[in-house]
């Protein structure tokens, strides 16, 4: 079998295995319990939550947060390892992409699950106020949706191509690749108005994505309270979501990797650069946590020390050292050893890092809504507290269900590792070309 | 013989005849006071003055055709507001004594059910050193709100006359608004509220916030719109027993509190006067009295405060 | 033979009996009692009115009557007059005006509710006497200065009756210097406006009042100035803020996020034209 033929048959998408089937049944089923948990939540109102008049903000939010900083990873790799021309990338750019749009696109519907009165979503866009970092938000969802969407699209259209003529014997496949294909033929025009295109998009994917994350913690930081109430927020939350999409993307690859049989080209050097991409993240990520946690426990303002002792010492104190310890500081000192960047090992440690980083953005929300500046009074016991509810938690694991539901589909159509791009990189072009020559 | 037997015949369908026209109208006597009991029978839920929600009889309901509150020019617009007015509140904390008359009252006023009252009294006490005492909370009406500005649909306003109110149709309950008050005064109706029904033909206003609350909706102090209307003081400054709130118009320099009327100016220069979180600059509408010579032995009124007592009304349903 | 005829006049007494109490029962149903409160209060040189209240007492407590109709009478030793009629609002409240010709040196009426299907027949009585309430506000280079005169019809004063001095406001009006004074033997009141007094236009209404008086109600006489200190307007509703309504957006939020807005949407367009020219070519 020629090297051509090899290359397209290991990355063109396959139909599911058993393993992929029951894989995609049980995220199905975990979607539906969510479901009937949020029509339960739209028939009887929020109470069904935990969320009271004080931690009226809680795990929906910390979901969301947690979604936009997972889906920075597109920006990262697409955009940032392009333009420093960092050539590893080619086998991840893919999964990258693919993570990042599931990502934000349950970005937009958790929030909308957080809102008392959905039947009313209407009214952002018949009634938007401009002063309202939600109408930022809102905007900067969408675009970054779109936008992602197209650095999924745009750079497989050669891949595209490749499919519609590699899937000849099935032409249902067929006509749907050649319509995503676009008339691709290859063409040295074709090539050039591509390549340009790609640039253009990348290039503007970087200020999208920090804008993302910038807006994102401006929803905390244009209020007044304590632990949210910082200027650090905007780069706080930009490191936090380095950390998180690298994480994810580690973790993505792995699997990816091991069911479809691609360690040829997802190769133990990629995990290699990848953990110390993960090193530098979590490195980052923990100078601005040192600022915006130890620098407040350094003075005694009032509000400010109660809020801090009850992390470092308090209520919160186990959440805050596991994400704080075990999801960055320890992955930061064992990513040092090349023995922790092989890929079984640093899958582990990615999939800590992800974990942590969900319970991280928890940490953030939760503990200054129960820190209001004003006494907690009048109002019964379970009100000054909060830990989500079975409601919550349903819809929590539906929301990352469907998050996973979307990656796996796209990969069921959509080449996980950008075939024509290997093919171009590694010199290797079609033999029955070459024997017509 | 025959006569006899028609005489009886006679007798027997005279007397049962009178029997059946007795028995007939007798019975339509009997459904009449049956008919009466079965109206009495049907029962409406209201809410009387002290906060209790209790059925009355649906005929002593008088179904009526309300445009919120009368008095009002035509042109009022309910987003700007009492022309030529600017409302604030004095709050004098040397009085307060818990007594709670004033949540009774708002919530009453406002059919506010279960933990959400919209006026709190907190104990308060600034630092170990120094006496606590009480002070009522209520949303603050700022100048500069940062309520207002982080609402996405313009469903929370702030007027001319200074009022911020919410309309309940437009909220979208995202919650940014209770995330960006610094006083903690907004509420959320977490749930379908269990108010008493309202007059049939009332239309919603946020001129009286409550009528009806809407789940999934914020809610808070409104500064009582409907009663100025009609020319009363907001329900807390009437119900306080102790004459704790002073309410009036800024460009009038007036506060009452039903008794006593005094320039606002001069009140909050003799005694004073200052306002809640001012290093924030929101710039509120309420200021507080401190409790310089109090009127009553905070100790004395201690009794008064549990930890997570709040004014609740029953719900008599379920 | 007798006593049969005795039972059949006494069947027929006893069926004319339950005839007559089905009536009875019918017409009789359980109708509240209204309390009314009704006071006689003029504004001199404006109107003279009645202020009404009606409630009503259930086990539940005090109640309001809302939208009850009821009529005012005048009674004099001849006829009896009705000056009109009237209905109160959703809390039970009303002001009645009395037409000026119809107000007599005394008065007798009756406020009478009849015929109402919830509540009980009712009548009011009040009695009261006119009473001649002048006052003036002196303005000049000495100061200002309010003078009033509590005479009766006669003309003869009204001694030590306390008259409220103050300037009319939202809902209370504000005592003057000590509120209160007393009218001396020519049944005046004389009263030095030292303070500055604030309102939205400048302009004022200075009002002495007889309150609640027994036999003369409440009598209010008001006079108008207008140097009344004006304030500027604070309110920053016509201003462009940070929390006005969207039609207000300061116009950094109206310019920039747009300009942001159009370059992405021109990128947008660039990218789907190169995507058209692809598939074009």
């Amino acid at each position: 079998m020629s090297t051509y033929n090899k290359v397209l048959n290991d990355l063109a998408p396959k139909k599911f295995s058993k393993i992929g089937v029951v894989w995609v049944a049980v995220l199905s089923v975990v979607t539906l319990l969510g479901i009937i948990a949020y029509i339960d939540q739209i028939i009887n109102g929020m109470k069904v939550t935990n969320l009271r008049d004080y931690a009226l903000w809680g795990v929906y939010i910390s979901n969301f947060v947690f979604f936009v900083a997972t889906s920075f990873v597109g920006a990262i790799t697409a955009s940032i390892l392009r333009l420093t021309r960092r050539k590893w990338r080619t086998p991840l750019v893919r999964i990258a992409e693919m993570v990042s749009v599931a990502c934000i696109a349950m970005a937009g519907l958790t929030i909308i699950l957080d809102m008392g009165r959905p039947d009313r979503l209407h009214y952002l866009f018949m009634y938007p106020r401009l002063q309202s970092p939600i109408t930022w938000d809102v905007l900067i969802i969408t675009i970054y949706l779109t936008f992602s969407i197209l650095l999924l699209y745009i750079p497989n259209i050669p891949d595209f191509a490749l499919l519609k003529k590699y899937y000849q014997h099935k032409p249902k496949w067929s006509k749907f690749y050649a319509f995503l294909a676009i008339n691709w033929r290859g063409t040295e025009k074709q090539k050039k108005v591509h390549e340009k295109t790609i640039q253009v998009l990348a290039v503007t994917m970087i200020p999208l994505a920090l804008i993302l994350q910038t807006i994102d913690a401006w929803l905390f930081s244009t209020t007044f309270r304590i632990g949210w109430d910082s200027p650090n927020l905007g780069a706080y939350f930009i490191a936090g979501a380095f950390v998180a999409g690298t994480a994810a993307l580690i973790a993505t690859a792995f699997v990816v990797r091991k069911f479809y049989n691609m360690h040829e080209y997802i190769t133990e050097k990629h995990f290699d650069k990848l953990g110390r991409l993960l090193v530098l993240a979590c490195l980052v990520y923990l100078y601005f946590n040192i600022s915006e946690y130890l620098i407040p426990a350094y003075k005694s303002t009032q509000g400010e020390i109660d809020h801090i002792n009850e992390m470092f010492f308090g209520h919160f104190a186990w959440m805050f050292w596991f994400v704080v310890g075990g999801g960055l500081i320890l992955p930061a000192i064992l990513l040092l050893y090349r023995r922790m960047r092989k890929p079984f090992p640093l899958f582990i440690i990615a999939i800590l890092v992800v974990v942590t980083s969900w319970w991280k953005r928890y940490v953030i929300v939760t503990p200054t809504m129960l820190s209001p500046l004003l006494p907690k009074q009048g109002v019964s016991e379970d009100w000054s507290s909060y830990f989500p509810s079975l409601h919550e938690w349903l819809i929590t694991g539906a929301t990352l269900a469907m998050a996973l539901l979307i990656i796996t589909i796209l990969m069921r159509f959509v080449p996980v590792i950008p075939i024509q791009r290997t093919l171009d990189e590694n010199g290797i072009t079609n033999d029955e070309n070459d024997d017509k020559n | 013989m025959e006569d006899k037997d028609k005489n009886s015949r006679r007798k027997f369908l005279d007397s049962s005849l009178k029997l059946g026209l007795m028995g007939v109208v007798g019975g339509a006597i009997a459904t009449k006071l049956v008919d009466a009991t079965a109206q009495e029978g049907e029962k409406v839920k209201v809410l009387t003055q002290d906060g209790h929600v209790v059925e009355v009889d649906s005929n002593t309901i008088r179904k009526v055709a309300n445009k919120h509150a009368a008095g009002l020019k035509k042109e009022y617009n309910v987003r700007e507001g009492f022309p030529g007015r600017k409302f604030v509140m004095v709050i004098d904390l040397a009085k307060c004594k818990n007594a709670l008359k004033c949540t009774e009252a708002c919530n009453a006023g406002h059919n506010i059910m279960g933990q959400n009252a919209w006026l709190k009294v907190y104990k308060m006490q600034n630092n170990k050193d120094t006496s606590p005492y009480w002070q009522p909370v209520q949303c603050q009406h700022c100048d500069q709100p940062a309520c207002v500005t982080v609402c996405p649909v313009d469903a929370t306003f702030k007027r001319r006359d200074g009022i911020v109110l919410i309309d309940n149709e437009r909220c979208i309950g995202c919650r940014f608004c209770m995330a960006a008050c610094p006083y903690s005064v907004r509420v959320f109706n977490w749930e379908q509220p269990n108010q008493p029904a309202l007059p049939e033909g009332y239309e919603y206003t946020p001129d009286h916030a409550g009528l009806p609350s809407k789940m999934g909706t914020v809610d808070k102090c409104d500064f009582c719109p409907h009663e100025i209307a009609k020319g009363d003081l907001p329900f807390c400054v009437t119900a306080c027993p102790q004459g704790v709130f002073y309410f009036g118009d800024i460009y009038e320099d007036t506060v009452t509190n039903g008794e006593e009327t005094v320039k606002f100016s001069k009140l909050i220069k003799d005694k004073a006067g200052y306002r809640l979180l001012e290093n924030l600059g929101t710039d509120p509408s309420v200021y507080y009295l401190p409790p310089v010579d109090r009127l009553v032995d905070f100790h004395d009124a201690d009794y008064n405060f549990e930890q997570v007592q709040y004014i609740s009304i029953p719900n008599t349903e379920n | 033979m007798k006593t049969v005829q005795h039972i059949k006049w006494f069947n027929t007494i006893i069926l004319l009996i339950v005839f007559a109490g089905s009536f009875i029962v019918n017409a009789q149903e359980e109708k509240q009692s209204l309390s009314i409160g009704l006071t006689y209060h003029k504004n001199v040189g404006v109107e003279s009115f009645l202020k009404i209240s009606t409630s009503f007492k259930d086990e539940n407590g005090w109640q309001n009557a809302s939208k009850v109709p009821f009529e005012v009478v005048k009674i004099t030793q001849e006829e009896e007059i009705s000056l009109g009629t009237g209905m109160t609002d959703l809390s039970g409240r009303a002001k009645f005006v009395i037409p000026t010709d119809k107000v007599g040196l005394e008065n007798s009426i009756e406020l009478r509710i009849t015929d109402h299907p919830v509540y009980e027949d009712t009548a009011e009585p009040l009695d009261f006497k006119e009473v001649d309430l002048k006052a003036k506000l002196n303005v000049s280079t000495d100061g200002k200065q309010i003078t009033a005169t509590l005479l009766d019809m006669e003309g003869n004063p009204i001694v030590d009756e306390g008259l409220k001095v103050q300037v009319k406001r939202l809902i209370k009006g504000l005592p003057i210097g000590d509120g209160v004074y007393y009218t001396d033997e020519t049944g005046m009141v004389v009263v030095d406006i030292e303070e500055d007094y604030h309102s939205f236009d400048g302009n004022l209404i200075f009002e002495v009042v007889l309150e609640e008086h027994d036999e003369f109600g409440t009598v209010r006489s008001q006079m108008h100035a207008d140097f009344g200190i004006a304030g500027t307007d604070l309110s920053t509703y016509d201003k462009r803020t940070l929390w006005s309504p969207a039609g207000k957006t300061p116009l950094f939020f109206l310019i920039f996020p747009n300009i942001v807005l159009l370059g992405i949407l021109g990128i947008f367009v660039y990218l789907i034209r190169n995507l058209i020219k692809i598939s074009k070519s």
